[in-house]
């Protein structure tokens, strides 16, 4: 899976935003915010075709945490994604 | 034509919460610096005032939000112009609700103290005089001509 092209990810504050921009911008008029791990998995989606095990993979290397965890959050992560469209299909 | 269309509603609670908040940029009031859907900008609610050339947010009189440059800073109230527009905004000091820290323009990431972006500002602002005439001779021909294309028809 990877993301659609046509958003830029911006650290305000202690949060990051992605915004959509260019033709996307009219499909997309939400902001969407993430969290620091949230940032982290949408930088890898946004540059390359990746699968759910190779995010869990990337997940458990930089942050260190349980491959279960891990998982967990990349599942959730997913879902989120995949449910607001975000996917390239 | 006003910018104010790309910050919806939860521009003024995502300030309250996180402080920031990041938008890409429409309308043609801001040009030449920003075009629509091409370019983000990153505004944070700041401590302390802003200043001349600084671009900030306020919510206009019907409810918009309209990001533009302060020209001029009064005792208690600004004087805010878009950079592509030629009528002046005066505004409450209070009504300022974040004010332009960064921004991605055609991709690139700047910050307002870089200096490239501070010569732009005070540049743009030093020759608003020429640029209002270029801007009501225009208006002009446009009339006139338009007078002329409506008597022939």
């Amino acid at each position: 899976m990877r993301l659609k092209s046509g958003f830029v990810l911006e650290k305000v504050g202690g949060t990051y935003l992605a915004v959509a921009v260019g033709e996307r911008a009219e499909e997309f008029k939400v902001l969407i915010k993430l969290n620091s791990t949230g940032a982290f998995l949408w930088k890898i989606i946004a540059d390359r075709d990746v699968t759910e095990e190779e995010l869990v993979k990337e997940l458990v290397t930089y942050y260190e945490v349980s491959e279960d965890i891990a998982a967990r959050d990349v599942k959730a992560f997913v879902k989120i994604i995949s449910d607001g469209g975000l996917l390239d299909e | 034509m006003s910018n104010c269309e790309f910050f919806d509603s939860t521009v003024e609670s995502e300030l309250r919460e996180s402080g920031g908040y990041a938008s890409v940029t429409k309308g043609s009031s801001m040009r030449p610096l920003f075009k629509t859907n091409r370019d983000v900008v990153i505004l944070k609610r700041s401590d302390t005032e802003p200043r001349k050339y600084d671009v900030v947010l306020y919510k206009s009189g019907e409810g918009k939000y309209i990001l533009h440059r302060i020209v001029k800073v009064l005792s208690d109230e600004f004087i805010i112009r878009g950079d592509n527009t030629y009528i002046p905004e005066r505004v409450a000091k209070n009504r300022i609700l974040a004010t332009l820290t960064e921004f991605n323009r055609k991709g690139k990431k700047h910050k307002i103290d870089e200096i490239g972006y501070r010569m732009y500002s005070r540049f743009w602002n030093f020759i608003y005089p020429i640029r209002f005439l270029i801007f009501k001779s225009f208006m002009l021909v446009h009339r006139i001509y338009r007078k002329i294309f409506k008597k022939n028809k």
